[in-house]
């Protein structure tokens, strides 16, 4: 039992479960971004160089995105839906950006609109978004509210979404703020000063709950 | 590395007073998920392509239901203008006949049906006493010659 939770916080916590992923694959995850794309174009190792693709960002995109919607089926239909968009886009990427930025870019965006989209039904409802999120992050497997990790997470789904994607980033996903701004179109000053505002909001948010 | 220790600073200068956590999501994944994952968006994408190439190519029984269709549409609108032609240049006709008959003054008409009544049409005519007795009597003997007196 103990192995098995292990396991699950193993591939909860995203390390490559590399005994796992077939080698075929591992060869794949090796090569940079720039063949993956040569090898996209061509009509005979387009799917193979697209599975590559998945197999490579899989992971730090879904953690984005649960990070964001907190239900793990949710994150299944957006992550679906954001890789369908980059299969159906890739052709006409112009490499002036980076590949996982421009990938990124897209899940934030698909996020974004799935969350407005909860809003207008919430409010349709008369149900509070916040609300339901909370209740989806209490439902989770493992919660536990004294723990002070899920805390944390009861604090960052308190923040506004913009400012929670910004912590998320850049706590989580230790992204630099120069990439952020590629990816959220936003200049480095803003975000500096929305990422402090929500590390501090977070910080007194945590200390209530103690 | 660096930006993950230029992250603890930040942290820790903003808020020094506070216990950061071990980045420990804890959400639950089913097992095996990021295994399979690639197949299914692969199985969604083969689908959806599928889909949109049938969508592209209707089938022969589609193509000829959406021929008579477009046929019986056709022959609707052309029977549609067809009857409004005819119409219409009835309609036409008759405000044109109208329109005419509006510009022509009362005297013209008078004078017209003045020059196109018959002789007997006229008032004196029936005035028996403007007849000479020279011509009642030879009217008279006229009359009484015809075979059909006669019989």
């Amino acid at each position: 039992m103990k192995y098995y939770f292990a396991c699950e916080l193993q591939t909860a916590n995203c390390y490559l479960s590399f005994y796992r992923i077939p080698i075929i694959f591992m060869a794949f995850m090796e090569k940079n971004d720039q063949i993956l794309l040569e090898q996209f174009r061509r009509p005979e190792t387009r799917e193979a160089a697209f599975t590559a693709i998945i197999h490579k960002y899989q992971e730090r995109l879904y953690w984005q995105i649960r990070r964001m919607v907190v239900s793990h089926e949710d994150t299944n239909d957006l992550l679906q839906n954001v890789f369908i968009k980059i299969w159906n886009h890739l052709g006409n990427f112009r490499e002036d950006a980076q590949l996982f930025t421009w990938m990124y870019r897209i899940a934030t965006n698909e996020c974004l609109t799935f969350l407005e989209k909860q809003k207008k039904q919430a409010r349709i409802s008369l149900n509070d978004e916040d609300e339901g999120l909370a209740e989806k992050l209490k439902a989770e497997k493992y919660f536990d509210a004294k723990k002070v990790e899920w805390k944390l997470q009861q604090a960052v789904l308190q923040l506004p979404e913009k400012q929670r994607l910004v912590f998320n980033l850049r706590y989580y996903d230790e992204m630099p703020y120069a990439e952020m701004s590629e990816v959220l179109g936003t200049s480095e000053g803003a975000l500096k000063a929305s990422y402090h505002h929500a590390v501090k909001k977070i910080a007194a948010i945590v200390k209530t709950l103690e | 590395m660096k930006e993950d220790k230029d992250i603890r600073e930040e942290l820790s200068s903003l808020t020094p007073d506070f216990f950061w956590p071990e980045k420990m999501p804890g959400y639950h994944v089913p097992a095996g998920y990021f295994n399979r994952f690639p197949q299914k968006v692969m199985d969604q994408i083969h689908k959806k392509e599928a889909g949109q190439s049938l969508e592209k190519q209707p089938s022969k029984v589609h193509k000829e239901v959406f021929f008579w269709k477009k046929l019986a549409i056709a022959a609707c609108v052309a029977i549609v203008v067809a009857l409004g032609g005819v119409i219409g240049q009835h309609l036409y006709q008759q405000k044109m006949m109208e329109k005419q008959l509006a510009s022509i003054s009362n005297n013209a008409i008078e004078t017209y049906l003045n020059i196109q009544s018959g002789l007997f049409d006229g008032a004196p005519i029936y005035n028996i006493s403007n007849i000479s007795d020279k011509d009642l009597k030879a009217l008279v003997k006229e009359v009484s010659n015809t075979e059909f007196i006669r019989e």
